[in-house]
């Protein structure tokens, strides 16, 4: 081969193998293609539709640099549920990744986990993707999280402090000590932070073996004064759309605390007036059935204030195994229409907004006509409360 | 010159080839047919999870779960959901003859959790078509993986649909057929089912559907004509669907809601209805064949295997009826001697001569199928199942709320 041509030909080899990899290997995306991947990620259909797009997106995030992990964390949003979904899936095929290559990027989550601005999943996120690569720091980071703003943080904090309570009163049992100082601070520590029911429970049974009072109602902010108007008529389930007397009563959205008594409409047994009820259940439950009458196939509505010390936004929290409908000053904030399809604590949540001083609750519920014995119960459970489930303040 | 669009349809139809299921795949809620039924030869018959003894490997579960595992290749995919408040949700992959975790993948719910304390988020089985995974939960996720575990695209059905929801938990498994992913979501809200484009997950059709509560799970079947056909059960009757348009190809009354599935073999449809009701499969209306009022399923669904329906009541009494006149043939009360029966909610699946039912409290019994049943074994796994177990690889594939078991002769 005569040189001229050798020379080409090893140029152009070299050239080739210079820029052929740039063709094949993502380059590293610049923060402002991230943040542009990450927007259209977040603003993207919440419906399919548009899955092209999204999934390009999604393979140019989840391509990203591990040194990009905060950025991208911090775009999980609690309002764009599927979006985070997006996200959180391609933060993990970027730590997955970066295990592989050995740059598992430890500073960056550690810095993101630790400033409590971060969205709470996506801290939590971090701290699971942390403590798997280094188990011990769930053992220093713990007794900080008994505020965190991730409910399941706090209540891995909580789980360290109710055994640490429970170590202690082993101890105290053992030395027959009967203060039961220190087991007894820490179960009250626990039972302060707690949102979880198993673990207020237990916190709670404790406490009281001790001899401490608890009270749950307080904890969780239950609503236990009311005023209450029934039964009226369901048969045929139609209770729960026809609209029935005081859900258009301009009297029930009146700030008094209470309802003139002798207001009355036409229930299905004759006349209905408002009752005062106060349910002295630890748990806040109304139940109907004991307050108004056992009956089937019949609609009761429950009335009361809460004087908040100001304007502020709260969640509104049901439990019912009743067709349901609640309203906060006048505005219908809920309503299901289910009968005996199981329940637990915090069944149904909404965001509401309360304004400073009273706010007026009317719960409309709906008994079906079936017979079984596991579709007895009337009854109902509602609180106010913060977006971790803490109680409101109360205006004195 | 290959340009990259003819190299990228080249690659894909090589992966297409690459990944046609296997026969010895379980690909769906009660195996590939929907049947429960399996032509694998060699399955185990004793076993013991405590000594290890028939057991190939164990792998350790990050979630709770009725859903069964199914077997793409030699990859057996779980999921299961987490947290207090179940709103975790994985999607696990397991290499079959080893068993190690291949990948996982997680998704926070976006729709309702709640579920009584005995089943979980993870109840329904998912389903593939052996190129990718569709992950359904009781609170409406429908997410599509390919194998590697690369999220192709994500459903809340729950935020179309918010009243889509049971406190007690939903359980319906999707089916795959036809590039459709069919879901029916049935309870007192927003009730439906619905068909998504398995491409991209775009709703192909959707259709309203009794409101009430409903744990059976669609039967995806091409009928002797070739029609590809999703059929429904619910309190109100059974209900052919178009699989790609939703459109209503037959429909029939029955009081046929509840907990157990539609069956087939082909040509004829068994429904857990009062009893049992048999329906030929016909280029028109199905025609009834016949009824059996005196077999009740329990929660379990029926298996046909080999011209024979097993089906185990709630009592624990395992029958088995004849499939052309549904003449009961024999009966076998699955107990140990000494202990007290226990309810079924895995489904009894079959190979050979052999059914496998498992009871709530981890029992497998193996019955030995001939002109009567007879126990041949009944294998302690230690640890509540209601999973339905999947049969692949000369194994079985059995899941419980902590665990994943490889069962296979050695």
């Amino acid at each position: 081969m005569p040189a001229p041509t050798a020379s080409l030909a090893r140029v152009s080899i070299l050239i080739f193998a210079t820029f052929t990899p740039t063709l094949f290997v993502n380059r590293p995306l610049s923060a402002d293609a991230i943040d542009d991947a990450l927007q259209q990620l977040t603003e993207a259909g919440t419906s399919a539709g548009a899955a092209s797009k999204i999934q390009s997106n999604w393979k140019k995030l989840a391509a990203a640099s591990p040194q990009n992990i905060e950025r991208i964390l911090g775009s999980i949003r609690a309002d764009r549920p599927l979006a985070a979904n997006w996200i959180r899936s391609a933060a993990e095929t970027i730590v997955d990744r970066a295990r592989r290559e050995g740059k598992f990027p430890r500073h960056d989550l550690e810095r993101f986990y630790l400033n409590q601005q971060n969205p709470p999943r996506a801290r939590r996120m971090a701290y699971e993707l942390l403590v798997q690569e280094d188990p011990t720091l769930s053992a220093s980071w713990l007794p900080n999280a008994l505020q965190d703003t991730s409910l399941e943080m706090r209540r891995d904090a909580v789980a360290v402090v109710l055994q640490a309570a429970q170590n202690a009163l082993q101890t105290e049992e053992q030395q027959n000590e009967s203060a039961h100082t220190a087991s007894t601070k820490l179960f009250e520590q626990a039972l302060l932070s707690a949102r979880d029911l198993d673990q207020v429970k237990l916190a709670a049974d404790e406490l009281r073996k001790l001899g401490k009072t608890v009270e749950l109602v307080k904890h969780f902010g239950f609503l236990t004064q009311w005023q209450l108007a029934g039964p009226f008529d369901n048969r045929e389930r139609k209770g729960f759309t026809e609209i029935i007397a005081p859900e258009t009563d301009p009297r029930v959205w009146q700030m008094a605390t209470t309802i003139d008594e002798s207001i009355s409409y036409t229930g299905v047994d004759g006349e209905v007036h408002w009752t005062p009820h106060e349910t002295t259940d630890e748990m806040g439950v109304v139940d109907l059935n004991t307050a108004i009458s056992q009956r089937k196939e019949v609609t009761a509505f429950a009335r009361t204030v809460f004087d908040s010390p100001q304007a502020a936004a709260a969640q509104l929290r049901m439990t019912s195994l009743n067709a349901n409908k609640t309203w906060v000053n006048g505005q219908l904030v809920m309503a299901h229409e289910v009968y005996h399809a199981g329940s637990e604590l915090d069944q149904y949540v909404v965001p509401i907004q309360l304004r400073k001083g009273a706010n007026v609750i009317l719960v409309k519920l709906c008994q079906n006509e079936q017979t079984e014995e596991w579709a007895v119960d009337w009854k109902f459970q509602l609180r106010l409360c913060d977006d971790l489930g803490g109680p409101l303040p109360k205006a004195d | 010159m290959l340009n990259i669009r003819m190299l990228t349809r080249v690659v894909a139809a090589i992966q297409l080839f690459l990944t046609v299921p296997a026969q010895a795949d379980w690909l769906q809620f009660r195996g590939t047919n929907g049947n429960g039924s399996s032509s694998e030869q060699s399955l185990p018959v004793e076993w013991d999870a405590a000594t290890g003894k028939g057991i190939a490997w164990t792998a350790d579960l990050p979630g709770r779960g009725p859903a069964s595992p199914i077997v793409v290749g030699n990859r057996v995919i779980v999921t299961c959901s987490s947290g207090y408040r179940q709103d975790r949700l994985h999607i696990l992959c397991f290499d079959a003859d080893k068993g190690g975790k291949l990948w996982e993948r997680q998704f926070w719910a976006t729709g309702r959790t709640i579920t009584h304390a005995s089943s979980a988020n993870a109840a329904p089985t998912p389903a593939s078509d052996g190129r990718f995974i569709y992950a359904f939960f009781s609170s409406n996720d429908l997410i599509c993986l390919n194998l590697e575990g690369e999220l192709q695209w994500l459903r809340g059905l729950a935020h179309d649909f918010p009243k889509a929801g049971n406190d007690i938990g939903m359980s319906s498994s999707p089916v795959v057929i036809d590039d459709t992913v069919v879901v029916q979501a049935e309870n007192q809200g927003d009730s439906f089912a619905a068909g998504m484009d398995t491409s991209d997950g775009a709703t192909r059709w959707r259709v309203e559907r009794q409101k009430a509560a409903n744990w059976s799970s669609p039967l995806a079947l091409r009928t002797p004509q070739g029609l590809s056909t999703v059929v429904m059960k619910s309190g109100d009757g059974i209900t052919a669907y178009a699989s790609r348009s939703g459109q209503v190809l037959w429909m029939i009354k029955a009081a046929a809601g509840g907990i157990p599935s539609l069956i087939g073999d082909g040509s004829h449809l068994y429904a857990p209805v009062d009893g049992l009701l048999a329906l030929q499969l016909t280029a028109q209306d199905p025609v009834r064949r016949w009824t059996a009022n005196d077999v009740q399923p329990g929660s379990a669904s029926p298996t046909v295997h080999n011209g024979r329906l097993y089906c185990i009541t709630r009592a624990g009494i395992v029958n088995c009826l004849d499939l052309d006149q549904g003449d009961r043939k024999w009966q076998l009360r699955l107990s140990q001697s000494g202990k007290k029966s226990s309810a079924f909610w895995a489904s009894p699946v079959a190979a050979g001569d052999k059914l496998y039912c498992i009871n709530q409290d981890g029992v497998a019994f193996v019955v030995r199928l001939s002109e009567t049943g007879e126990i041949a074994a009944a294998n302690e796994f230690g640890e509540g199942i209601q999973a339905t177990p999947a049969l692949a690889h000369q194994a079985l594939f059995v899941r419980s709320d902590r665990h994943l078991w490889k069962v296979a002769s050695p």
